[in-house]
């Protein structure tokens, strides 16, 4: 069914209402046999403003008619969605489709990517159904160009102990359940003899509570995993925790004002965080019931007051229960300011100082203020990326104090107010090109930007290129670089390691401020 | 005499076999009779008596033994069997909980141990329910992702009114799963891919979110709640609900709203009464621009409101296209003034009671609450408390809608309730419209009225319930009035400040009484007749119960 009405409008409003035809088929990425009746859907510029729809038939073949235009093509089946080009399921750049005189748009291979299924039954030692069971599954793979492994998403186990993770797509996995004995924490009594509280320790794939033996499973797409787990009650802990300075006082007054949050961290597989509690805190002594031996970090911190405070201490568990001295102090900080290289007036746009957590997913934002100052009044502990963004600036030189960041990774440490000088520039060009084998273009091949200086601190920047075989970055920094074509887009593109067997026969290119350049790459075959 | 008291002294030895005594049993599903394994019982024993002081001297028993309130617990074994020992003589409070069940309360729930210790004590525990079903489309495909809302029936104030019991989605396979339902009556109800208004920060329009087809939401058994299947719970009852849904290409409705607040904005897509959107709505804070998704073709109203307090409605049709550039601009919601008489002379009880340190409440006062309506969930909206004049305020704001008004009096009856022309007890249904300046309601009482009372009396007494009697006046234009007989206080009941006339009065066994279906009224038989004037009391005995 088509948007007659819309694609009227939009042919009107041109002055050469030359159409275009975008077509194709959808087929199972793994089997290649088409898929029916699905909704396909070709945005402009990704936004679903304007965006024309279409079914494909029950032969899977679908096909629009489009002005000249960059568009995002994308299918839904069954509810779920996804865009044209992936080359796998969490490659996540897809693929533009670009209609124009000279292009061949009209035999496109939609690869849909099936999800699967990893489904299970989760039972404790007594063959009993485990409730509100957490299975947590963590993607092992490539995520910003560095393998990596990410927690994706959880599913619950209902009353029978079944849980069921339909919506992901077919990659390589790890899987942690955790959960809490509905009967834990009252404590069985029994005439004054008080049994210690349980939980259950934390079971990893393929059922073992030692992280060390926990493995991967892999679901190719479109198939089905089973895995049952079985919880033990074992005896646990309790830890008293004291506040053993003047800050108690204000801590305890700070808790009268709506809040102290205290959480125990264990370490999770590959340098994630799981947090296996966050008791409530009233007041400060308090104590934190059910916690399994092991090592652990006990992070405290007041929230949402004009005195933050932390503190947090590494504490080994073992089986009985322990007492544990926590100091709070200011929590680590961040200051800084930025100047452009060029001196020139703040651009219209604001910029944003980004400084993104080198282990794990997080990043914190700052805009930065008309004096050029930004800050950050709390910040957790950790090595940070410093990045620059707005109006076509990037950082080039990072300053900590009076060091400078010369792989723009600075060191937060606790309690302590960092200070960052950043020079930001302007000076970028534009690259584009295409990426060829046998001198055609190829589509869906990864680019990668090297700098030539490893000590510049810039990151290293990928580009799939589109069904024209382009690619064309965004404003990007001016100098010396490194240019190759590899045909395989889940390549870890940011890994130093990684990359360097390409750089060989990667191509020397510069970026001169305020120029177009364009260039040709040959495609290489990606190490196997 | 001495001879007995050392008897006496070592038939207690004897029975103290571990430094006290047992008390054992088994836990036990209440529908099947099956033991229950897992499950935690706890016996909790108040305070000894005899406790006072050193109380080592007063027992015959070695060892002291905690006197102040004491718990233990223990988990069933495979067999469903407890055994605690050692406990001392007193009145212990026994219970058993297990996820899954309710507990059911029993006469013996309360053991004394006194003597001898008990072996053979059942506890049961009552099963919850499951409902389980599958959502599939015209083609025969599982519709995944659907939220499947499993709402309870229950008859509150005399009308069957609907409430959200859980809400479930549907997986891969369109199966979904509702646990721990406890018995009652219940719809379900499949009402479109799930997902809320996702409010974002941006100047960005937002990008595509699929949603290019859906359905009209449907219930178990038919398309609208009247006409469904009701799906009746008892313990342990495992339901099957399937139902099937019409997939049709489905749209955007697009459009900014002027002037909203801080806070968020609720959207509806009302068809008639009923909220038929799936709630899939993304807003923009910055730009007032939202964007609902998955609407069929039809004819609706867009609803949006903020806080209850705001509202913007508009006429929409959806055919076959996007709906582009509305432009909502949030109104205040309506103010309904009322206007309350009393007239009569305040009676002699009521006088002294002005007079009385204890006046908790005005002689004489009436209440309208407005019933029904949508977006404050089912709660009814109150329009204030009243004696007498004018209150141009009217109380909370109301929202478009259609609602029941309901006036409710103490110590006083009604005698007419009207706006602008439509007389309210005939038809007490209103409609609000936005931007409406509705007429005022009045209403006027009448000091006083007539009392009756009695009991329920029968001949074979139902276990451990409370009743409840409905009194129906001759007159049709007046209501019905439902009230409790506690069994604490023999069963006994009263209406107070009836109007005069002719009434007749029904006992039932539960307070799920129908009485404001015409029906209803219509079909019962068997009750009791009575006749009240002005400042009397008529008394009456209820000796049998309908349903």
């Amino acid at each position: 069914m088509k948007r007659l009405l819309l694609l009227l409008t939009v042919a009107a409003t041109l002055s050469a209402a030359e159409l275009y035809r975008v077509a194709g088929v959808l087929v199972d990425s793994e089997t290649g046999s088409p898929i029916a009746n699905a909704s396909l859907a070709l945005s402009p510029g990704g936004e679903s403003r304007g965006e024309l729809v279409t079914s494909a038939g029950s032969d899977g073949r679908f096909g629009f008619d489009a002005p000249r235009g960059k568009f995002t093509l994308s299918a839904v089946v069954a509810g779920r969605s996804e865009k044209f080009g992936l080359t796998s399921p969490f490659a996540g750049m897809g693929c533009a489709v670009i209609t124009g005189p000279d292009q061949d748009t009209a035999h496109l291979v939609f690869r849909w990517y099936r999800p699967v299924v990893i489904a299970g039954r989760v039972l404790d030692d007594q063959g009993e159904p485990v409730e509100r069971a957490r299975v947590q599954l963590l993607y092992s793979g490539v995520v910003g160009g560095r393998s990596r492994i990410t927690p994706l998403t959880d599913a619950w186990t209902d009353d029978r102990g079944d849980y069921r993770i339909w919506w992901v797509s077919g990659a390589t996995y790890y899987l942690v359940v955790t959960a809490q004995p509905w009967y834990g924490n009252n404590g069985l009594a029994r005439l004054g003899q008080t049994q210690a509280p349980v939980a259950y320790a934390t079971v990893y794939y393929p059922g073992t509570t030692d992280i060390a033996r926990a493995a991967p499973l892999t679901v190719p797409s479109g198939g089905e995993a089973h895995a049952d787990f079985t919880l033990t009650a074992v005896a646990a802990a309790t830890i008293t925790v004291n506040c053993d300075n003047d800050a108690a006082g204000e801590a305890s007054a700070t808790q009268r004002r709506g809040g102290m949050t205290a959480r125990v961290i264990a370490e999770g597989i590959g340098g994630t965080e799981t947090v296996v509690s966050q008791p409530p805190v009233f007041r400060c002594p308090f104590t934190v019931n059910g916690v399994l031996p092991g090592r652990y970090l006990l992070r405290l911190s007041n929230t949402g007051t004009a005195n933050p405070l932390v503190a947090q201490q590494w504490i080994d568990v073992g089986a009985g229960d322990m007492a544990v001295s926590l100091s709070l102090h200011p929590p680590a900080s961040v200051r800084g300011n930025v100047t452009l290289k060029s001196g020139g007036a703040r651009p219209g746009g604001t910029l944003v100082v980004h400084l993104s957590r080198e282990a794990g997913n997080t990043s914190v934002s700052m805009a930065v203020g008309t004096d050029g100052g930004f800050s950050v009044p709390r910040i957790e502990p950790g090595k940070y990326r410093v990045f620059v963004s707005g109006a076509g600036y990037y950082a080039e030189t990072i300053r900590a104090g009076d060091t400078a960041l010369p792989d723009g990774v600075v060191n937060i440490e606790d309690g302590v107010e960092s200070r960052l000088n950043i020079v930001a520039s302007n000076e970028s060009g534009r690259l584009k090109g295409y990426a060829t084998r046998d001198d055609q273009p190829v589509a869906n091949m990864l680019v990668v930007l090297v700098p030539r200086d490893p000590a510049s601190g810039y990151p290293n920047q990928p580009f799939q290129t589109d069904s024209d075989g382009s690619f064309d970055w965004p404003p990007t920094r001016a100098g010396d670089y490194l240019l190759f074509a590899v045909d395989d887009p889940t390549v870890a593109w940011a890994d130093p390691q990684t990359v360097r067997p390409y750089l060989s026969q990667a191509k020397s290119i510069r970026i001169e401020p305020g120029k177009v350049t364009e260039e040709r790459v040959p495609v290489q075959a990606a190490a196997r | 005499m001495r001879g007995v008291w050392i008897f006496l002294l070592l038939t207690g030895w004897c029975s103290a076999q571990e430094d006290g005594y047992v008390l054992a049993g088994s836990v036990v599903n209440a529908r099947t009779g099956e033991p229950v394994k897992q499950a935690l019982v706890t016996a909790f024993r108040f305070a000894a008596r005899g406790d006072a002081g050193d109380g080592a001297a007063a027992r015959p028993f070695r060892g002291a033994v905690p006197a102040p309130p004491f718990t233990v617990s223990a988990l069933t074994d495979a067999s469903g069997a407890f055994r605690f020992t050692g406990l001392t003589a007193g009145t212990y409070n026994l219970s058993a909980q297990k996820p899954h069940f309710t507990h059911q309360p029993t006469e013996r729930a309360l053991v004394r141990l006194e003597s001898s210790g008990k072996e053979d004590v059942r506890v049961e525990l009552s099963p919850l329910g499951t409902i389980e079903g599958k959502i599939t489309d015209q083609r025969g495909q599982p519709a995944s992702s659907v939220a499947v809302l499993v709402m309870q029936t229950s008859i509150v104030d005399g009308s069957r009114q609907t409430s959200v019991a859980r809400s479930v989605w549907t997986d891969d396979r369109g199966m979904f799963r509702a646990w721990d339902i406890a018995p009652g009556r219940y719809l379900i109800r499949a009402s479109g891919r799930g997902g809320n208004t996702s409010t974002y920060m941006s100047d960005d329009v937002p990008s595509s979110n699929g949603g290019f087809d859906g359905f009209v939401p449907a219930y178990f058994g038919g398309p609208t709640a009247d006409s469904a299947t009701p799906i009746v719970m008892e313990p342990g009852t495992e339901a099957r609900a399937d139902i099937g849904v019409i997939v049709q290409p489905a749209y955007k409705v697009r459009g900014t709203i002027a002037n909203f607040g801080p806070g968020g904005v609720d959207f509806a897509l009302l068809s008639g009464e009923e909220n038929v959107g799936t709630g899939r709505v993304v807003f923009s804070r910055t730009s007032g621009a939202f964007e609902m998704l998955e609407v069929v073709n039809g004819s609706y109203t867009l609803r949006a409101a903020q806080g209850g307090k705001t509202v913007a409605e508009i006429p929409i049709l959806v055919q076959g296209a996007d709906v582009e550039g509305l432009r909502m601009t949030l109104a205040e919601a309506v103010q309904i003034p009322v206007n309350v008489r009393i007239v009569g002379q305040p009676t002699e009880q009521e006088k002294e009671s002005e007079d009385g340190d204890l006046a908790l409440s005005p002689p004489g006062f009436c209440m309208v609450t407005l019933h029904g309506g949508l977006g404050s969930g089912w709660s009814p909206v109150m329009l204030g408390l009243r004696q007498v004049g004018v209150d141009p305020a009217g109380g909370s704001p109301v929202l478009p809608g259609r609602y029941r008004v309901g006036v409710s009096c103490n110590g006083a009856y009604l005698v007419s309730a009207a706006m602008g022309t439509t007389d309210l007890l005939a038809n007490p249904w209103i409609t609000v419209s936005p931007g409406a300046a509705p007429a005022t309601i009045e209403v006027v009482a009448h000091h006083g009225g007539g009392t009756i009372s009695g009991a329920i009396k029968l001949d074979q007494e139902p276990t451990g319930k409370n009743l409840y009697v409905l009194a129906v006046p001759r007159v049709s234009t007046r209501e019905p009035a439902l009230v409790p007989a506690f069994e604490q206080i023999g069963r006994q009941f009263s209406f107070d400040s009836l109007a005069p006339g002719d009434y007749t009065l029904y006992g039932f066994s539960s307070d799920q009484v129908e009485y404001r279906n015409p029906e209803f009224l219509r079909g019962l038989t068997g009750g009791e007749s009575v006749h009240v004037d002005e400042g009397a009391s008529a008394t009456v005995t209820i000796t049998r119960l309908v349903q």
